[in-house]
């Protein structure tokens, strides 16, 4: 565990430092609470005291599934069995450290070595955990478009979209995928005659907004997001409607002794003082899971 | 107050010689890739996922391959409470019934014209392990970690999976679905005039025109369906 002292980050004890301080590039995209997403904590998953990690639901074949058959009269309608599946969640332990020396943080002119930054630190670190856990299913759906080897563009993306809606898949949709095929998609766009050139939401996607979020498209949230697959020289992305994927997160009871210096939910983030050392560390923690809920309601963008 | 030498000084026997080791550089980016971990993992196939790729002057069918990671709390998958590591037993048994195949991970495949036992290798990254396939080859370059993709090797892997079937060939349905989807996204970008459709129609257009199928060990042309009906 590297530790933050004075020795580690010689360039700000060995020159004169200014009070500007940058965020190195990384996509710090959030999905948590997106409306595409279902949370399965709410419906119990992760629940404290339930007795396991892991957490089954059900799928039901209800509402309009089966239509009603036609029987002549004074015939016994046969039974339909109703058409089910089961599936299981799983909550896994993820956690973040930072270490910071006293004298790091007594030496360090940016007043961003100090222990409430890490603890932002550590919740939005945790926020980004779950966007990459989410995007990594994206290779996962069974229906896949695009090509491999072929740029992707406005049409892959309609055809994405017509998939979704020949599965019966309700909205609202959202699009993951990473930045290859979002900045491809938007030098296709630029070219576009037709009605799509005069679509706001063409214009929208030529908006640079940075990573992360980047508008919607015929009502479907398009956001890069870091921690989409590849296969070979593809790159993968992923589109899905309301119930394609699922998340839990655990919320942790901690003794009364841990000083948690930030919990939002199931988020947590712990100071530990060791004072023979002279250090201070965060920890964050956060318990969660992901689960593909119904596979024909996503499907995979495969593109060069 | 005594020092560490001081307490390793009493513990010799006078006459003692103090043998030193050769000094081991720390982690640098010279030595671990700067890449975020990646779990373990294994290819799966479905029987809907397949692709046409062109290489050596044809448009092989060859199956899409899923990357299944044994990510603790991904898709069912168990974190392993000693070691936080990924226990994907029970997930691989959920996604065979839904009619995905693992491809054993042991197998010996060949990858940047060599022989590889196996098709997963493991690199130790500056926040912890990186599973990598054998055709993605890191280096360094100006500090900086590139991959580099045998992707002709990732394509021969992946029709000698169908040679040897490992994986059936591809059902009948699949294919004509495939073909369609194909004929359907050529026709539609030629009437399309940004420089990206273009290329991709041209794409498309060369992969139905040398779409080959492989089917036990050998390959045949396939006859891509009536245009005439499509669109």
């Amino acid at each position: 565990m590297p530790t933050i002292t004075t020795t580690t980050n010689a360039p700000i004890v060995t020159a004169a430092a200014i009070r500007f301080v940058q965020l190195l590039l990384a996509n710090r995209a959030t999905l948590r609470g997106h409306p595409a997403l279902i949370n399965l904590g709410a419906f119990g998953a992760g629940r404290p005291g339930s007795g396991s990690l892991t957490s089954q639901f059900s799928l039901f074949g209800l509402d309009g599934y089966d239509t009603l058959a036609s029987v002549a009269e004074g015939a016994a309608v046969t039974e339909t069995a109703l058409t089910m599946a089961l599936r299981t969640i799983a909550v896994a332990r993820r956690s973040l450290r930072r270490s910071l020396s006293d004298q790091m943080r007594t030496v360090d002119p940016t007043g961003t070595l100090n222990i409430p930054r890490f603890a932002i630190d550590g919740f939005v670190s945790a926020n980004v955990t779950l966007t990459n856990l989410i995007a990594a299913m994206m290779s996962g759906f069974a229906s896949s478009v695009g090509s491999s080897g072929v740029d992707f563009d406005h049409d892959t993306f309609l055809e994405a979209k017509a998939t979704l809606i020949e599965a019966k898949v309700p909205g609202p949709y959202l699009s993951l995928m990473p930045e290859t095929h979002f900045s491809r998609w938007m030098v296709d766009l630029e070219g576009r005659a037709g009605v799509t050139q005069w679509r706001p939401a063409t214009a929208e996607m030529q908006m640079l907004k940075g990573p992360g979020f980047q508008g919607t498209y015929d009502n479907v949230d398009i956001i890069t997001a870091p921690g989409c697959p590849t296969s070979g020289s593809d790159h993968i992305g992923g589109m899905f409607g309301l119930g394609a994927i699922g998340y839990a997160e655990m919320p942790v009871e901690y003794p009364q002794s841990a000083f948690i210096l930030l919990q939002e939910g199931p988020i947590a983030v712990e100071e530990i003082r060791t004072g023979t050392s002279g250090l201070t560390d965060t920890v964050t923690h956060y318990h969660v899971g992901t689960v593909e809920i119904e596979d024909a309601r996503g499907v995979q963008l495969l593109a060069a | 107050m005594a020092t560490n030498r001081d307490s390793a000084a009493r513990n010799q026997t006078d006459g003692t010689v103090l043998v030193g080791r050769k000094p081991v550089p720390a982690a640098s980016p010279t030595n671990t890739l700067r890449l975020d971990p990646l779990a373990d993992f294994v290819f799966l196939h479905h029987p809907h996922r397949w692709d046409v790729v062109l290489h050596e002057d044809k448009a092989l069918l060859i199956p899409a391959l899923r990357k299944f990671h044994f990510e603790p709390g991904v898709s069912g998958v168990h974190q392993v409470r000693a070691t936080g590591l990924g226990n994907a037993a029970p997930a691989l048994a959920t996604l065979g019934e839904r009619g995905w195949t693992v491809i054993d991970p042991n197998m010996e495949v060949k990858a940047w014209g060599k022989t590889e036992d196996g098709y997963v290798r493991e690199f130790a990254g500056h926040r912890g392990p990186v599973h990598l396939d054998v055709w993605t080859k890191p280096y360094i370059l100006g500090g900086q970690v590139v991959l580099d993709i045998d992707d002709a090797g990732f394509i021969e892997f992946r029709a000698s999976l169908v040679a040897a079937r490992l994986v059936p060939p591809c059902d009948k349905i699949v294919r004509k679905a495939l073909q369609t989807r194909m004929r359907r996204a050529m026709i539609k970008r030629r009437t399309t005039e940004t420089a990206q459709s273009i290329a991709a129609s041209e794409v498309y257009e060369q992969k139905l025109a040398a779409f080959t199928v492989i089917d036990g060990g050998k390959t045949r042309a396939s006859t891509p369906p009536n245009s005439s009906k499509e669109d």
